[in-house]
C-alpha cells in the first residue's frame, strides 16, 4: 500500500505564533476560575468557537485544544469525551491550541461574557509558549514581530537524538523585548523548540533555505552581522 | 544363490506358467490356430472340433478362423473345401515330464523343451451320388471344334472353380510332437526371445514317406507360421518406469557362470539380462 | 511356486530409484497471518543424490538424499510504525511531564511493506526407509461395462493418469512405501539478518521514493536501525537465523508438510513399477480375413503379483491366471 502522506508537515515554511498551522502551539495559562469562550479565526475571519472551564477543583493539567476541529465544528478528541462541559482545566494548567489540520488559524479566548479577550493568540504576552517543531534540517530565522527579538535556528540531522525524540529535552528560547536568548540554537531536525514569551510578541520563524550542512556557518555569519545592526540600533 | 549374481535382470518363466499363457493366446486369437475355406467359415459348426474363444473375439468381431483358399482336384477345377484346426499346444521344459515324447525324439535333452500339438484335419469329402452329378460328358462329336482351345465338345472350361459341396468334413487328427529351446535374436537392433524347432515326430503314421511329408510339412508350419507369431521383444518387459530413461537391455553373455541364456532347466525357462541406463 | 518369476539387482533398483527421484518437483506458496505480520512462502524443490541400500530386512535404506530448494521465498509484510514527530515535552517536571506538544503524524495510514528473502539454494538431507509395496489399482474411470480391452483402449483423463499407463486399464503397482523418513530442517544462511535488514531498508527506500531526501532522513531517523525495528514489529528474538527457519518449519509445518508429499509421492504416487493387468502380450494384429477390424490384443491376467527384497536384489513373482 503506498501511503498517504502529511505534506503539509513537510512544505511548511513559515512558522508563525499569530498564525497557527502545523507542527506549532501556543501555551496559555488561565489562572482564575471561570467559563471561557473561545473563538476561531482563519486567516483573521471566524470560523468556528468553543468553551472551556477552569475549575480549582480540576486536576487537568494540560486542555490541548484543535482549533481546526473546532473550526469544523467537530470537538476535539484530545479532551476528556465530546462534551465541552468537559472541557476542563485547572487553574494551574495549560491550555494549548494547535491546528491538527490547515493553517492560518488564530483564536481569541474571553472569560464569561467578558468582550475582552483574556487571551489573544497573535498578540503572546508574558508567561505565554510558543512550542514548534522544525523537521527540515536547515536554517531559519526566528523574529519577535512585536517585540523585535530576533534569533537564528541552524536545524541538523542528527539521528542519534532524533530517534529518541519523545524524550529528547527541547530547545529553549526567552523572548524578552527586542531580545531572544539564546539567539542562535542549533536543535535537532524534528526537536521541540520553546519560546518562553516575557513581553508582548508574535513570533514568526522563517526558512531562510540554506542548506544544513552550510546552515551552521551561514547562522554565524548572519548573526554577527545581526548583532551588529541590533548594536546599531 | 541370487538371482541375479551374474546380471542385473533376471527372469524365469515356469512351464505351468507358460501352458496358461499359450491358453490365452489360443483363447483370444482362435485365428492363429484355426484353418479353413470360405464355406466352412460360414458354418463353423462343420469343424471337426469346436473352437472355443474368449468372449471378446466374438465381441471385436475377430475371425476364430483364417480363411484359406479351398484344395484343387488337380486337373480341373474343382475344389474341395477343408478345414485345419491345432486343437492342443503344450510345452514342457526340460526335464521332460508334462508327456511322454515318442521314441524317436525321447529323452529330452538338457536345455530343450517338448512340444505336444494335436492337429485335426477335416476334408469336406461329397459323397458319390454327388460327386456323380459332376462328372463331366464326353466331348460332343458333332460339334465343331472350340475356337479358342481347338477341342471339340460342349462342355466349356471353366475360369471360376467349382466347390463340391460336402454335408460333413473327414475328420481325423495327428498328435505331433516336436523338441526345440529358445535363442535370443538380433532383429532391428533389438533382442527377442525366439523359440526354434529342432525335431518333430507324428505318431502312427504309415507308410514312412507319408509320416515324412506330413512332418515336412508341420516344420514348415511351425517354423514359418506359428513360432515366428511367439516371438517375444525383451524391451517388451513390464518395467515401464524404464521407459522413462534410455534403456540399453542387452543378453548376458554366455560364460562359464551363465553357460546358457536363455536357459531351460528346472521346468523353467530362464533369461539373464543386462541392463545399461543412461 | 510362482510361474514368473523377475529379479533386478541393486545396480538397477538404484536406477529404478533414480528415475522415480529425478521425476519429482514439488512448487508449492501458501501464506498465513501471525500477530502483527504476514508471511507467505513459494517453495520450489527437486531430489539429487542420495545412496541406495538393499537390506536383509525386507527394506530399503536411502540415505542423504538431497533436497534442493531451487526457491525457496519468504515474504514478510508488516505496517510500519507509526512516524510522528511531536509530542515531546514542553514543561518537563520531577513528578513527570505537566505539558505536552501535540503530535502530528507523517501517514494517514501505518504504511505496509513487504519483503521476500531469496532463500532458496539451500539443500536438506532427507533419510528413508522403505519397504517394496505392491498394490492393485482399479481404475475409478473404468466402468463396470467395460472388458479389460475396452479399458485399454480408454484414455483416463489426464489428471487420473498413472505415470506409466494412461488408459484406465487395471494395473499392478509397486510402490516404495517409507516406514521412517528423517528430514532435516531447513537450513537457513546465517547471512540472513543482513539480508533482511538490506531488504527492509530497499523496501522503506521505495515506500518513501516521493518524499523529499530530508523527510526520508527523517522517517529513517525516527524508525532506527532497520534491523531493530524489523525485529521490534516482529518479536524476533536475537537469532533470526533461528527465528526463519523456526517460522517455515514450525509456524508455516513446511517441513512437516515436505515430508509427507515425498513419503506419498514414493508411496502413492510414483510407483517403481506398474504391470498393466491383464498384460497386453501380444500386440494388436492385422485381420488374416478382412482389412477390419484387428485382431485383438492378447491380454494374460496376472495374479498373486508380489514384490520384495533382500540385500542384494529386489524379486518379483506371479502368476499367470
Amino acid at each position: 500500500m503506498q501511503p498517504t502522506i502529511r505534506r503539509d508537515l513537510f512544505t511548511q515554511e513559515v512558522f508563525d505564533s499569530g498564525s497557527l498551522g502545523p507542527l506549532v502551539s501556543v501555551i496559555h495559562r488561565f489562572d482564575c476560575a471561570g467559563t471561557y469562550s473561545g473563538k476561531v479565526l482563519r486567516h483573521g475571519a471566524p470560523a468556528g468557537s468553543f468553551a472551556f472551564i477552569v475549575d480549582p477543583q480540576s486536576e487537568t493539567g494540560q486542555l490541548s485544544i484543535d482549533l481546526s476541529e473546532a473550526a469544523d465544528g467537530r470537538h476535539s478528541g484530545c479532551c476528556d469525551g465530546d462534551d465541552p462541559s468537559h472541557w476542563v482545566v485547572s487553574p494551574s494548567g495549560y491550555v494549548l491550541f494547535y491546528a491538527s489540520r490547515g493553517r492560518g488559524y488564530a483564536t481569541l479566548v474571553a472569560e464569561g461574557d467578558q468582550r475582552k479577550p483574556v487571551f489573544d493568540s497573535p498578540m503572546l504576552r508574558a508567561g505565554d509558549l510558543f512550542a514548534l517543531s522544525l523537521i527540515e534540517p536547515t536554517t531559519y530565522h526566528a523574529t519577535d514581530r512585536i517585540g523585535g527579538g530576533k534569533a537564528g535556528i541552524a536545524v541538523k540531522r542528527d539521528p542519534k537524538r532524533t530517534r529518541n525524540l519523545r524524550n529528547l529535552e527541547p530547545v529553549y528560547v526567552e523572548v524578552g523585548q527586542g531580545t531572544m536568548q539564546p539567539h542562535e540554537i542549533d536543535p535537532a531536525s524534528a526537536q521541540g523548540i520553546v519560546f518562553r514569551i516575557n513581553t508582548e510578541s508574535r513570533i514568526v520563524v522563517q526558512k531562510t533555505g540554506k542548506t544544513p550542512d552550510d546552515a551552521s556557518r551561514v547562522l554565524h555569519r548572519s548573526f554577527r552581522a545581526d548583532a551588529s545592526a541590533q548594536n546599531k540600533i | 544363490m541370487a538371482f541375479t549374481d551374474n546380471s542385473d535382470l533376471f527372469v524365469s518363466f515356469h512351464e505351468d506358467g507358460f501352458n496358461r499363457l499359450l491358453f490365452h493366446v489360443m483363447q483370444q486369437r482362435p485365428s492363429l490356430f484355426n484353418y479353413a475355406t470360405a464355406a466352412i467359415l460360414k458354418n463353423p459348426q462343420l469343424l471337426c472340433e469346436v473352437i472355443e474363444s474368449h468372449p471378446v473375439v466374438a465381441k471385436r468381431g475377430n475371425p476364430i478362423i483364417t480363411l484359406e483358399q479351398p484344395l484343387p482336384i488337380v486337373g480341373s477345377n474343382f475344389v474341395l473345401d477343408f478345414a485345419a484346426q491345432l486343437r492342443e499346444v503344450k510345452v514342457d521344459f526340460h526335464p521332460g515330464d508334462e508327456f511322454q515324447l515318442p521314441a524317436e525324439l525321447a529323452p529330452l535333452q538338457p536345455q530343450r523343451l517338448g512340444i505336444k500339438l494335436r492337429f485335426c484335419v477335416g476334408l469336406g469329402c461329397p459323397p458319390d451320388e454327388i460327386v456323380d452329378r459332376y462328372i463331366p460328358p464326353p466331348p460332343d462329336p458333332n460339334s465343331r471344334p472350340n475356337p479358342l482351345t481347338g477341342a471339340a465338345g460342349t462342355v466349356p472350361a471353366a475360369s471360376e472353380p467349382i466347390h463340391l459341396p460336402f454335408r460333413r468334413l473327414l475328420c481325423f487328427c495327428l498328435d505331433v510332437y516336436a523338441t526345440g529351446g529358445v535363442a535370443i535374436k538380433n532383429y532391428w537392433g533389438k533382442p527377442w526371445l525366439e523359440p526354434f524347432l529342432s525335431g518333430i515326430e507324428i505318431v502312427d503314421v504309415t507308410p514312412k514317406n507319408l509320416e515324412q511329408s506330413l512332418e515336412c510339412y508341420f516344420r514348415l508350419l511351425l517354423k514359418l507360421v506359428i513360432l515366428p507369431k511367439l516371438r517375444i521383444l525383451l524391451e517388451v518387459m513390464p518395467f515401464h518406469i524404464l521407459q522413462l530413461a534410455t534403456v540399453t537391455i542387452t543378453p548376458t553373455p554366455v560364460s562359464p557362470q551363465v553357460p546358457n541364456n536363455p536357459a531351460i532347466e528346472d521346468d523353467l525357462l530362464k533369461a539373464f539380462i543386462n541392463v545399461e541406463i543412461t | 511356486m510362482a510361474h514368473l518369476t523377475a529379479a533386478a539387482n541393486e545396480k538397477v533398483f538404484r536406477e529404478l530409484f533414480a528415475t522415480i527421484r529425478d521425476n519429482f518437483s514439488l512448487d508449492k506458496s501458501d501464506s498465513g497471518t501471525f500477530g502483527p505480520f504476514t508471511a507467505a512462502y513459494h517453495v520450489k524443490l527437486h531430489l539429487e543424490g542420495g545412496s541406495v541400500d538393499l537390506r536383509g530386512d525386507n527394506t530399503i535404506k536411502v540415505d542423504e538424499l538431497d533436497i534442493k530448494w531451487d526457491v525457496l521465498d519468504l515474504t514478510l509484510g508488516f505496517d510500519i510504525p507509526e512516524i510522528c514527530v511531536g509530542g515531546f515535552c514542553i514543561i518537563p517536571t520531577p513528578f513527570g511531564c505537566a505539558l505536552e506538544f501535540p503530535e502530528w503524524c507523517v501517514f494517514d495510514d501505518n504504511p505496509d511493506i513487504s519483503v521476500t528473502l531469496p532463500l532458496g539454494g539451500i539443500t536438506s538431507e532427507l533419510t528413508v526407509v522403505a519397504s517394496l509395496l505392491t498394490k492393485y489399482f482399479v481404475h475409478p474411470e473404468r466402468t463396470p461395462a467395460m472388458d479389460a480391452w475396452d479399458a485399454q483402449d480408454t484414455l483416463a483423463s489426464a489428471d487420473a493418469q498413472t505415470p506409466f499407463i494412461k488408459s484406465v486399464a487395471n494395473r499392478w503397482q509397486v510402490f516404495l512405501d517409507p516406514q521412517t523418513l528423517d528430514l532435516d530442517p531447513i537450513d537457513i544462511a546465517d547471512t540472513v539478518g543482513d539480508l533482511l535488514e538490506n531488504l527492509v531498508g530497499a523496501a522503506i527506500d521505495n515506500l518513501l521514493w516521493f518524499l523529499p531526501g530530508f523527510v526520508k532522513d527523517l522517517i529513517k531517523d525516527i524508525l532506527g536501525s532497520v534491523i531493530d525495528l524489523v525485529r521490534a514489529i516482529l518479536d524476533i528474538p536475537d537469532d533470526i537465523q533461528e527465528w526463519i527457519s523456526d517460522l517455515l518449519n514450525v509456524s508455516f509445518g513446511l517441513l512437516d508438510f515436505i515430508a509427507t508429499v515425498i513419503a506419498d509421492y514414493f508411496a502413492a504416487k510414483f510407483p517403481i513399477l506398474e504391470i498393466e493387468d491383464p498384460y497386453p502380450m501380444l500386440g494388436k494384429a492385422p485381420n488374416p480375413n478382412a482389412p477390419a477390424p484387428e485382431l485383438v490384443p492378447v491380454k494374460i491376467p496376472i495374479v498373486d503379483l508380489k514384490v520384495f527384497n533382500n540385500d542384494v536384489e529386489m524379486i518379483i513373482e506371479g502368476s499367470v491366471g
